[in-house]
């Protein structure tokens, strides 16, 4: 299975690449982000994504945020798995009808990104998110307090990581407990 | 006597929250205050933090629906269908003319439902009692059609994967319209309310201004924007499900303050009503679901919607199995409240509650029977055995 | 205050005078342990026009020292733990709980997550438990009148 979908994945990617075209705002993102940009690919015609190396990752936002282009919409970290031993960070932007999407990938063992609330000052919250769940720490970030997770959480214990065991850390009432 | 001065440099810290008597929802806020005049303002949240990206990754697909589906019980239509729409984008299908048009009727009833929940509330913030029992009960009417057309008020499971689960029959066709008439009434009223009651207009107009750049500045979205003039409305930009057979026309406010966010919600309410009806009068002919594989292959995608409150979006990413990656949501009160907090900051104490009902914060983002153990009641009441009680009682009381 | 005491008549009749009293006007405190707000949109619903709780003398309390009844909804999340038990101490005695929904009955869907409790009777003892996701304003206002008929008996 993970053979054949592999291939499929490719072929679709060649496809796209070689026959839509980018729909013009998405396009021009495109054409901002080059120069900074390891690689690209597109889903479609509205879905961009960008990889940026870690320390493009402030210029790659001003150059979407500050021309006026687009807007953050969401930072969305996704573990890749304790084999891969990476975190990869995706920066969403609102380009017109489309997303384009900066996609940065840091070591599992040693996470670490430069905030960007200098240039979008709502990422606060996603970057506050980033820390309590995935224990990735963001350098620079003004607020560094808990937003979602329980003020009596434990240090060092990140739940939205592939590794974490649901409950390891916490009592459940009594009663409550042969239902786990 | 003491003397109370507001430059002592003495300011305290107003704790508000999290049992609320106001917000059905738990939040904390934090207010520090200088007399009565609002220094810093943080919030906490988390009260409604239930770990739901964890346990959609390990579900499936269509269990997932229904776990996202239970973000929030207000707009619960919205996150269900974000899924089923990135499922379908994932596995590179399209749900048919009709299912996506069925969708596109229960986005509208659902914002016509929200924005009238939210007229209320706001306007129990502000001590206007009569206006939020007057919105309140015309949302009955829209939970009728709610129910009569998928069998639940509040979580009406329309989506599958692949297209929708219930069809509009053409009596509920009629009744829907029946509803949309009655509702376009009162929802002028409303809009005459809001602009010109004087008592009212003390409360919202020129309290809590946003002005475009700021806006900009921190991402906002839905009705807050568009009251502040940013053009931004998914619907317009990104037509998802059938918008672009029914295109919906934006309505935008350019003053920014606590009256445009009212006039603005209240006249997307007359939108709202004329694409109903317009949906319902022209609902294409054909199949409700297509065929989608059980096991996605990997991919990953992006999903945008109008939310009532805003631009909400999904990341997903599929991995080759029948159960999803990774699910992130990224809901529209997170990029409101941050600016929010910032406009209170300034006001008076008092216009706190209503600054933040303005933005409708929604912290969390089908079973019918009561079923206990009691001899003197039936198991199920309807609505006139329940009326009968009520007045059973109230005769029965010496 | 010896046995005898107790059982004079006098107090008797106070007693009995003191629970129709609160059997006729029960304030509830409304709290949200980390809903979906399903269940909570449909408990105001019933204080509206339509249900309207108010005329079997049921009323929402803005404080919890004002309450007879603690309405509660959800799983209860790790952060609203201690909101809920700091709720519940600070209502005068006697108090009731009800529980709304499957959430808080048992967890419902969430049930197994990392920050819920699987619903609120393992943390406060619950009167009167109203399934349902979300259960309809007829079965709310059904749990209220059980509830009222546990008020009337309670000593
Ligand atoms: S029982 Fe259902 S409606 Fe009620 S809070 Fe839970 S998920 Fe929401």
């Amino acid at each position: 299975m993970p053979e054949d979908a592999k291939n499929t994945e490719e072929t679709t990617e060649e496809l796209v690449e070689e026959t839509v075209a980018l729909i013009p705002q998405v396009e021009a993102a495109r054409e901002v982000l080059e120069p900074l940009s390891t690689s690209t690919t597109a889903s479609g015609t509205k879905l961009l994504y960008v990889a940026v190396s870690l320390d493009q990752l402030n210029e790659a936002t001003e150059a979407i945020v500050g021309s006026g282009l687009g807007y953050l919409i969401s930072i969305t970290p996704v573990d890749l798995g304790v084999e891969e031993n990476q975190f990869e960070v995706l920066y969403h932007f609102g380009v017109g009808p489309g997303v384009v999407t900066i996609r940065i990938t840091i070591p599992r063992d040693e996470p670490v990104i430069p905030s960007v609330c200098e240039q979008v000052p709502s990422a606060t919250y996603y970057e506050r998110e980033l820390m309590e769940m995935f224990g990735i720490d963001v350098t620079d970030t003004p607020n560094r307090t808990r937003l979602y997770l329980p003020d009596q959480w434990p240090q060092g214990i990140y739940p939205m990581r592939k590794d974490y065991v649901p409950r390891s850390e916490r009592q459940l009432p009594e009663s409550k407990k042969d239902k786990v | 006597m003491a003397e109370i001065s507001s430059d002592n440099g003495r300011k305290f810290t107003i704790p508000i929250g999290p049992q609320h008597p106001a917000l059905k929802e738990p939040g904390h806020f934090e207010f520090v205050v200088d007399g009565e005049v609002i220094q810093e303002a943080s919030v906490k949240l988390g009260y409604a933090h239930r770990g739901i990206e964890k346990i959609v990754e390990d579900r499936n697909y269509t269990q997932a629906m229904y776990i996202l589906e239970r973000v929030c019980g207000i707009c619960s239509h919205v996150h269900a269908s974000a899924l089923a729409m990135g499922a379908e984008q994932l596995a590179g299908v399209e749900a048919p003319p009709r299912a996506r048009a069925i969708r596109t009727l229960v986005y509208e009833l659902e914002r016509i439902h929200s924005h009238l929940l939210w007229l209320g509330v706001a306007a129990h913030e502000a001590g206007f009692e009569a206006l939020f029992m007057y919105s309140w009960r015309d949302r009955e009417t829209i939970m009728d059609i709610l129910e009569e057309i998928s069998g639940s008020r509040v979580h009406y499971s329309v989506n599958a994967i692949g297209g929708v689960r219930i069809d509009i029959s053409a009596e509920s066709a009629q009744n829907i319209l029946k509803a949309v008439d009655f509702l376009e009434e009162r929802s002028k009223h409303y809009l005459n309310v809001v602009s010109s009651d004087r008592v009212f207009l003390q409360r919202s107009r020129g309290i809590g201004v946003m002005s475009p750049e700021e806006g900009n500045r921190w991402g906002v979205v839905g009705p807050v924007a568009r009251a502040s003039g940013i053009k931004r409305d998914v619907r317009v930009d990104a037509p998802y499900a059938a918008y672009d057979i029914f295109p919906v026309t934006m309505i935008t406010a350019s003053e920014g303050d606590l009256e445009a966010r009212f006039t603005v919600r209240v006249r997307e309410l007359l939108e709202s009503t004329r694409l109903v009806r317009e949906v319902v009068k022209n609902l294409p002919e054909g199949e409700l679901t297509t065929k989608v594989k059980r096991k996605i292959p990997p991919a990953e995608t992006v999903v945008r919607i109008e939310a009532p409150r805003g631009e909400l979006m999904y990341y997903m990413k599929s991995n080759g199995t029948d159960q999803p990656e990774r699910i992130h949501g990224r809901t529209p009160t997170i990029p409101n409240m941050a600016s929010v907090l910032h406009l209170t900051i300034g006001h008076q104490l008092a216009d706190a509650p209503m600054i933040l009902a303005g933005i409708d914060p929604c912290f969390s983002c089908n079973d019918r029977a009561v079923v206990l153990k009691s001899q003197s009641h039936s198991d199920l009441w309807s609505w006139d055995q329940l009326r009968q009680y009520g007045i059973d009682r109230y005769h029965g009381r010496t | 205050m010896t046995l005898e005491e107790r059982s004079s008549p006098i107090l008797k009749a106070f007693e009995k005078a003191v629970a129709w009293a609160r059997m006729n006007s029960v304030w509830a405190v409304h709290y949200n342990s980390g809903s979906c707000n399903g269940c909570d949109i449909e408990l105001l619903t019933t204080i509206t026009p339509r249900y309207d709780v108010e005329r079997i003398g049921i009323k929402l309390a803005g404080s919890p020292r004002h309450a007879d009844v603690l309405v509660c909804t959800g799983p209860v999340t790790g952060q609203g733990k201690d909101a809920l038990l700091r709720t519940y101490e600070q209502m005068p005695a006697p108090k009731f709980v009800v529980a709304i929904g499957t959430c808080a009955l048992s967890g419902g869907v969430f049930e197994g997550s990392y920050n819920t409790y699987d619903g609120i009777d393992g943390l406060v003892p619950v009167d009167v438990y109203i399934p349902g996701c979300p259960p309809r304003p007829e079965a709310i206002i059904n749990g209220f009148a059980q509830l009222l008929e546990k008020v009337e008996n309670y000593a």
